[in-house]
């Protein structure tokens, strides 16, 4: 929808690269809850819990997750085909019958949450509570349109004007109007509506054994997009359809991938070659999440009060503050120092050399250039685009040319038509010749142009048919010469074939099955930190020895359940090697290098006898070994034996 | 560059023989870019190149950086060793002693001239004696430092060739490293022969590059036109990575060290981001007069009238509003109070949702966690994503004082490199510090094995969004189509195959020894050109009086050789690319507009007189079109073109996907009911009621009185006084449209104009004046609002003055605005 004048960013501050847009964004996200409660909702198997009971479990963790990824997100529950109707509004005769807004649409805030938990707390013991609270209509089912129209006002209602509005619509009914045309048409018109007003639909299809859910009766049709919709973020890939009998891990994954709405980062034109240009969108896919906003708060004896911080730029000679218009920008020349070896020079040999002295021109430590002249210094003065300068292997694209997170391209066919076929014949043309693409980029205004790898990714999908790598470039910022650095260290002892044979071992026996991957590890000190705050946010203790662990940790029992007799071996022969045991000289300045036997000291140590090295001897062993040297005679021995100790 | 930065002493000798004053020509360029040869001393020509050397100092700015700078051939004599002993060293002058060179440095060597007595001379040799000496005493027993030397000279001074042998005997012992720059020296290289060269200048020269350089373990010699190109070359500012003390472990070395591997390993940064140098705040002194605007170039300020800025934080509590004040109403914000407080007085909160946490964070208890590096499991390379990088790489290496951690190391790191492994490590730098993942490469050289390593995104990190399948596309019946406007054909993909073939650089760059093409481009040989050419700007504003006349060269072409392809690549590829032009046809879009069809219904068998043919919107017969390169243009530049593989017969007219052109808008465009009013997500629509460009309808049809097309022609013809208001409303919201959507000023006048028309109406209109004030307040608002990217239309409005200012009392009876203060919002 966007004309090509409004793409792009508008970074006002160029010093540094804007910042990365993190989860918490500035366009908020609401998201309404919208349960079709039928019969069979409530109906668990095999004692598990009911569909009912774990969809609102997930309504809950989606939004204890928010509270990490968007703080400022509001969510909302609405249950219909209840036999009792109610109303979380106040005062609002605007009621929809048999139907329970069960939490309005509200930010993200701790009571609610503790009060929905309390409820499944209370469910858990008995699972008859749940199904008194949201009894459902015996049979049939209230007008589907209606539901959207009364989503759309809850909606509209408790959600920022500006957020992105959506609904996530739990059924498990695929045919709710059968061969009732009138209720049907009605559905699509408010569908539409809602569509008008800005806000999606994200169905999740309850399916079970002996009652498959087909959307083709019903939803496919109703929930279908124009094509004048369909262009932006949420046109997704097809409606989940999520198994019930096979447990609800398979809903949480799939609300988990889509709780985030999707946003762009720039919006720009690749241009492949002279005049043959598409457009592309750019996504961060992965950025390093940190712990979320804080505020200072100021205790003034009986109440907290909010503070808000300010910067300001003080001449600090005359200790005034110099408003933001009249600060003006300049570079230093000379970092400061060394006036004074200057001055003296000045005094020196100078004074007599007056005849060098007339010609004196002014050099400046100071440089001054309006914003304009010093983007164009930074930026060459090339519009935002990624320009593709060739193609390369694949392999030449090497490990340690890294600096930063990559980004996800995707084509955006809205600001160049054909932008789609040209993307995916690029895209499989450089999969299949195993290729990279190479490109300039300058991602947003005001940024300097880097030059980046473009990485394919061909579409791929899970077991489940659910997409697990779209389609689409990894686009790599690349180091410059100037970002790279040498191997400080040039030369190290290699060891024999023995030895790396037996490090095969071991290591042919701690190789997994699957590469890195992210979703194995949470961030334990960003999941304490939650923990942390929401035993805080809900008034309850908190014990992270009992109620934490952190993931990242190895499996300390598997590794050495599998490699222990191989790290034996490596052991003893990394022992028997001389070469391990050679002593590396020292590099002490201007000091006769000491050496000392590491085999020999090991049995001064066996026999208690250490004391009759030299301290520089004592030293010398315990920097071969990385430990301080710091400290008297009998500590350096103590500090040995504890190594000796340690180290069988 | 194994030699560590900084801990150098440089020292300057520098001809000044009267024979340096004569002039030549040289190639410069004007304010406009325009070359013109200007004539400078060969000794201004020469010093050049000693400034480009001192700045480079400065600009570092190490401590441990120093030069100092002897001249001879000067009149008088002013010397170390001439101070000892009368006689001897005549006309050489220690100009410059050793210190850290400074802005005022560069500016006494700016000064130097040649000596205007020919009668007396100083010697080469005599220059480079004084300048060990000098540089010795400094230096004195710090026995690692570098020492270096660079003589400029045009060696048309007559040196005496007794004693050399001594002199580079010396400097061999303290192993000075020497260059030795001649100026119009012959140079083998460029094939530059200076014509009719003295005698004395063929002798000189010949010593220098036969005899003298050498005998020097660590000299060399060159000419001074070589010498500055060479110094114009972009050089990465070289930073020694600091090594880290850490352990490497595998199992619990803790609970099970028998069983456990520890390794004692030192870490450092293989990459690490450079930035250019970055813009200072300063503040200017009042009653003096800060800013000189020169033509061209850049603004010069007075340095002396600014002071550099000192952040600060301060802390607020809100303790109420004042009272609105009269004539701010335009903006609403009043006046709040304030109290400061002390940042020791705050409390951290956390935000759990809505609800703040204070946080006791001293009471939550940090994550324990042990420094080291912990491997978790080995995997094969070949699954790695290397996408999931997301930082800087850092060395693994052994400890260098320890064999035994060398040996342990090398076992691992080639065992996985036999093996094709990488690693999984939890890397925690310091006692308590927080936890990283990354993903670890073996590294193996001759002589060295180590490991590589990047940090990798936790579970949080990482956003799963799905995209639209770009092939695999379905119709509203689930049936997968195979052809599509969006599915390339096998034409496409063939023109797209030989496209790719042909750019390939994988042998399109310089050939190595063998004569073999490498690869085009690598990030060793890529400079960031910000970070060199604002040290450029800066070194050439800092020495340049008046940069009107003397503006910033352009950039060094080594900044700029990888911005275009190269050119060998491109004339390859000329074919196909044009082909894939034809074949694909892609184009810009036209500016969006929706429709808003009444295509709702599609099993209902409505008439198929309104359904649109698909070919009639594809437009006539193939050609390339034509996609101006980064231009934000709006008008459609000739017909609109498809090529023929998008021609799609009319049976597929259901499917989803097809783009609609909007210059064939279907006849029977019926509106919706207007109370739905859609909130667009993107387009930043500070007036509440703006619409969206999806929304603008064909006037008629729509019961809207004005269309985007020609906005101001529709509010003369279709707005009277019966529908007022709703005109109005409609112009301004269209006013802010054709401003925001206006590339560059282009379309500022069509706005003004219709804010004359408006305002015009308005003053008619009883309700017409609070509506036109109301609208104005908000465009202000809007042009001053960050995110509204043509901010500057509001100083288009400035100019035309207070005609298109709010509507006083003196106007319109009904205004409630004074005069003055009508006057006023004009003006700031």
């Amino acid at each position: 929808m966007a004309s090509y004048t409004d793409w792009n960013f508008s970074a006002e501050d160029d010093e540094e690269e804007l910042e990365e847009y993190g989860y918490v964004s500035a366009a908020r996200d609401a998201i309404l809850f919208c349960i079709n409660v039928t019969q069979s909702m409530h109906d668990s198997e095999d004692g598990d819990k009911s569909p009912l009971y774990q969809v609102l479990q997930a309504a809950m963790e989606l939004q204890k997750r928010k509270v990490v990824f968007g703080p400022g997100d509001s969510i909302g529950i609405l249950l219909f085909n209840t036999m009792e109707s109610k109303t979380a509004f106040a005062n609002s005769g605007d009621i929809l019958e048999f139907s329970q807004l069960h939490q309005a649409v509200s930010q993200i805030n701790a009571p609610t949450i503790k009060e929905l938990r309390n409820l499944l707390n209370d469910a858990e013991e008995d699972p008859s509570i749940l199904r008194e609270q949201f009894r459902a209509l015996d049979k049939g089912s209230i007008p589907l349109g209606q539901v959207l129209n009364h989503c759309s006002y809850v909606l509209r209602d408790g959600a920022p004007k500006t957020s992105i509005k959506r609904i996530f619509f739990i059924t498990d009914d695929d045919d709710p109007h059968p061969s009732h045309r009138q209720l049907r048409l009605a559905a699509k018109t408010n569908y539409r509506d809602l569509l008008e007003a800005g806000i999606t639909v994200v169905p999740f299809y309850l399916s079970r054994p002996g009652k498959e859910f087909d959307p083709s009766k019903f939803y496919a049709d109703v929930f279908s997009r124009p094509d004048d919709f369909a262009t932006e973020e949420e046109n997704e890939a097809s409606p989940a359809i999520t198994d019930i009998s096979t447990g609800f891990s398979q809903l949480l994954e799939e609300m988990k991938i889509r709780e985030i709405p999707k946003r762009s980062l720039f919006n720009i034109p690749l241009i492949l070659g002279e005049g043959f240009v598409i457009g592309v969108k750019g996504y961060g896919l992965v950025t390093e999440q940190k712990k979320g906003q804080y505020k200072y708060f100021a205790n003034m004896g009986r109440t907290m009060e909010e503070v808000t911080s300010k910067t300001i730029y003080v001449d600090e000679e005359q200790e005034t503050e110099v408003e933001k218009d009249q600060i003006i920008y300049g570079l230093e020349f000379g970092k400061g120092g060394a006036e004074g070896a200057d001055e003296a020079g000045d005094g020196d040999a100078n004074e007599e050399q007056d005849e060098y002295a007339q010609n004196r021109i002014e050099v400046k430590n100071k440089v001054f250039f309006s914003m304009a002249q010093m983007r164009s210094l930074r930026t060459f003065d090339i519009e935002p685009s990624i320009k593709l300068l060739g193609f390369k292997d694949k392999d030449e694209l090497r490990f340690e040319d890294n600096v930063k997170h990559s980004y996800f391209i995707y084509p955006n066919e809205d600001a160049y038509i054909g932008s789609i076929r040209t993307f995916s014949a690029l895209l499989k043309s450089t999969h299949a010749k195993e290729k990279i693409g190479f490109a300039l980029a300058v991602l947003r205004r005001n940024t300097t142009p880097v030059f980046c790898a473009l990485l394919p990714q061909a579409e791929a999908f899970n077991d489940q048919g659910v997409q697990q790598d779209p389609p689409g470039f990894h686009l790599i910022p690349l180091p410059y010469a100037d970002d790279i650095r040498n191997p400080p260290v040039e030369k190290s002892i290699q060891c024999s074939t023995e030895e790396i044979d037996a490090a095969s071992g071991f290591i042919g026996k701690l190789m997994g099955k699957k590469g890195y991957a992210p979703d194995a590890f949470l961030n334990p000190a960003l999941d304490l930190h939650y923990k942390y705050l929401q035993a805080t946010a809900f008034e309850e203790e908190f014990n992270p020895h009992a109620n934490f662990s952190d993931e990242t940790i190895p499996n300390y029992d598997r590794i050495h359940a599998r490699a222990n007799t191989f790290i034996h071996e490596w052991k003893r022969l990394l022992q028997q090697s001389e070469q391990a045991n050679t002593m590396v000289p020292t590099a002490v300045k201007r000091k006769a290098a000491v050496s000392v036997d590491e085999a020999l000291i090991r049995s001064f140590y066996e026999d208690g006898k250490l004391i009759k090295f030299r301290n520089d001897e004592l030293k010398a062993f315990l920097s071969q070994h990385s430990l301080p040297v710091s400290g008297k005679k009998a500590d350096l021995i103590q500090r040995i034996e504890d190594y000796f100790a340690s180290h069988p | 560059m194994p030699e560590r930065a900084g801990y150098t002493v440089t020292m300057f000798v520098i001809d000044v023989n009267s024979s340096m004053g004569q002039t030549r020509a040289v190639e410069a360029l004007g304010p406009n870019g325009e070359p013109y040869t200007k004539e400078i001393t060969h000794l201004e020509w020469a010093l050049q190149f000693v400034m480009m050397k001192v700045q480079e100092m400065i600009f570092n700015g190490r401590k441990t950086d120093k030069c100092g700078v002897i001249l001879y051939g000067t009149p008088g004599t002013k010397n170390i060793l001439n101070d000892e002993h009368a006689n001897e060293y005549p006309n050489v002058t220690e100009f410059i002693p050793i210190i850290q060179p400074t802005p005022s440095t560069l500016s006494k060597i700016a000064s130097i001239r040649a000596s205007e007595d020919s009668t007396t001379s100083g010697d080469s040799i005599d220059g480079i004696i004084v300048a060990i000496q000098t540089q010795g005493q400094f230096l004195g027993t710090k026995k690692t430092w570098t020492r270096k030397m660079v003589v400029v000279t045009d060696g048309e001074t007559p040196m005496e060739l007794d004693d050399w042998e001594a002199t580079t005997q010396k400097m061999n012992e303290l192993e000075i490293g020497t260059a030795i720059i001649g100026v119009d020296f012959d140079d083998e290289d460029s094939g530059f022969v200076e014509e009719n060269k003295s005698r004395t200048k063929q002798i000189n020269e010949k010593f220098f590059r036969n005899e003298f350089v050498p005998s020097l373990n660590r000299g060399i010699i060159g000419t001074c036109a070589a010498a500055l190109q060479d110094c114009n070359l972009p050089e990465p500012k070289f930073t020694k990575s600091v090594l880290m003390q850490t352990v490497l472990r595998i199992g619990d070395t803790e609970g099970r060290p028998e069983d456990s591997i520890e390794i004692s390993v030192k870490t450092s940064k293989c990459t690490a981001l450079v930035r250019p140098v970055s813009l200072k705040k300063f503040g200017r002194r009042e009653g003096i007069q800060a800013d000189v605007e020169t033509e061209g170039g850049m603004t010069m300020v007075n340095a002396n009238a600014v002071v550099p800025l000192t952040r600060r934080t301060e802390y607020l509590i809100e303790r109420g509003e004042e009272g609105g004040d009269e004539d701010g109403d335009e903006d609403e914000e009043k006046e709040k109070i304030y109290e400061k407080v002390e940042k020791e007085q705050l409390v951290k909160a956390f935000k759990y949702g809505a609800t703040w946490v204070p946080s006791e964070e001293d009471a939550w208890e940090k994550l324990h966690t042990v420094k080291g590096i912990d491997v978790l499991q080995f995997f094969d390379a070949s699954k790695w994503h290397r996408e999931y990088s997301i930082g800087e790489v850092q060395f693994i290496f052994a400890d260098p004082n320890s064999a035994r951690a060398q040996v342990s190391l090398s076992s691992i790191v080639q065992a996985m490199y036999i093996k094709g492994a990488y690693a999984i490590v939890r890397w925690v730098s310091g006692d308590g510090r927080d936890v990283k993942m990354g993903v670890v490469a073996p590294r193996t050289e001759e002589g060295l094995d180590y490991l590589v390593s990047v940090q990798m995104p936790f579970a949080e990190d990482v956003r799963k969004y799905t995209f639209p399948s770009l092939d695999n596309l379905k119709n509203r019946l689930g049936e997968t189509l195979t052809k599509h406007p969006n599915i390339p054909t096998d034409d496409m993909m063939s023109a797209m195959d030989a496209f790719v073939d042909s750019m390939d650089l994988t042998h399109a760059g310089d050939k190595d020894e063998e004569g073999n093409r490498l690869p085009w481009f690598t990030p060793l040989d890529s400079f960031n050109p910000a970070v060199h050419r604002v040290k450029q700007a800066l070194f050439h504003g800092a020495i340049t009086s008046d940069i009107a006349k003397n503006p910033l060269p352009p950039p060094h072409p080594e900044l700029t050789k990888y911005f275009e392809p190269p050119s060998k690549v491109l004339r390859r590829s000329k074919k196909a690319l044009e082909q894939c032009k034809q074949v694909f046809g892609a184009r810009q879009a036209p500016p969006k507009v929706a429709t808003k069809r009444k295509k709702v219904d599609l099993d209902a068998t409505e008439g198929t007189d309104d359904e649109f043919s698909l070919s009639d919107l594809m437009g006539a017969g193939p050609g390339p079109s034509k996609v101006p390169k980064n231009s934000a243009s709006q008008s459609q530049s000739g017909p609109q073109s498809q090529p023929e593989a998008m021609d799609v017969d009319s049976g597929t007219e259901d499917e989803d996907y097809v783009k609609i052109d909007m210059t064939s808008v279907p006849k029977s465009v019926k509106a919706e009911s207007p109370k739905v009013s859609k909130i667009s997500k993107k387009t930043p629509t500070p007036p509440p009621q703006a619409a969206s460009p999806m929304e603008i309808d064909p006037p008629a049809q729509s019961g809207k009185l004005i269309g985007n097309a020609f906005p101001l022609k529709d509010f003369n013809k279709n707005v009277n006084a019966a529908n007022m208001a709703q005109g109005l409303d409609e112009l301004g919201i269209m006013i802010v449209e054709i401003v925001r959507d206006s590339f560059s000023t282009q379309r500022f006048q069509e706005a003004i104009d219709c804010m004359k028309a408006m305002r015009k109406a308005a003053l008619e209109d009883e309700d017409g004046v609070e509506q036109w004030n109301e609208f104005l307040r908000n465009l202000k608002t809007t042009c001053r609002s960050k995110a509204f990217k043509n901010g500057d239309f509001w100083d288009h409005i400035k100019k035309v003055g207070r005609t298109l200012s709010l509507i006083s009392e003196k106007e319109g009876a009904v205004s409630d605005i004074s005069e003055a203060a009508a006057v006023k919002f004009m003006k700031d």
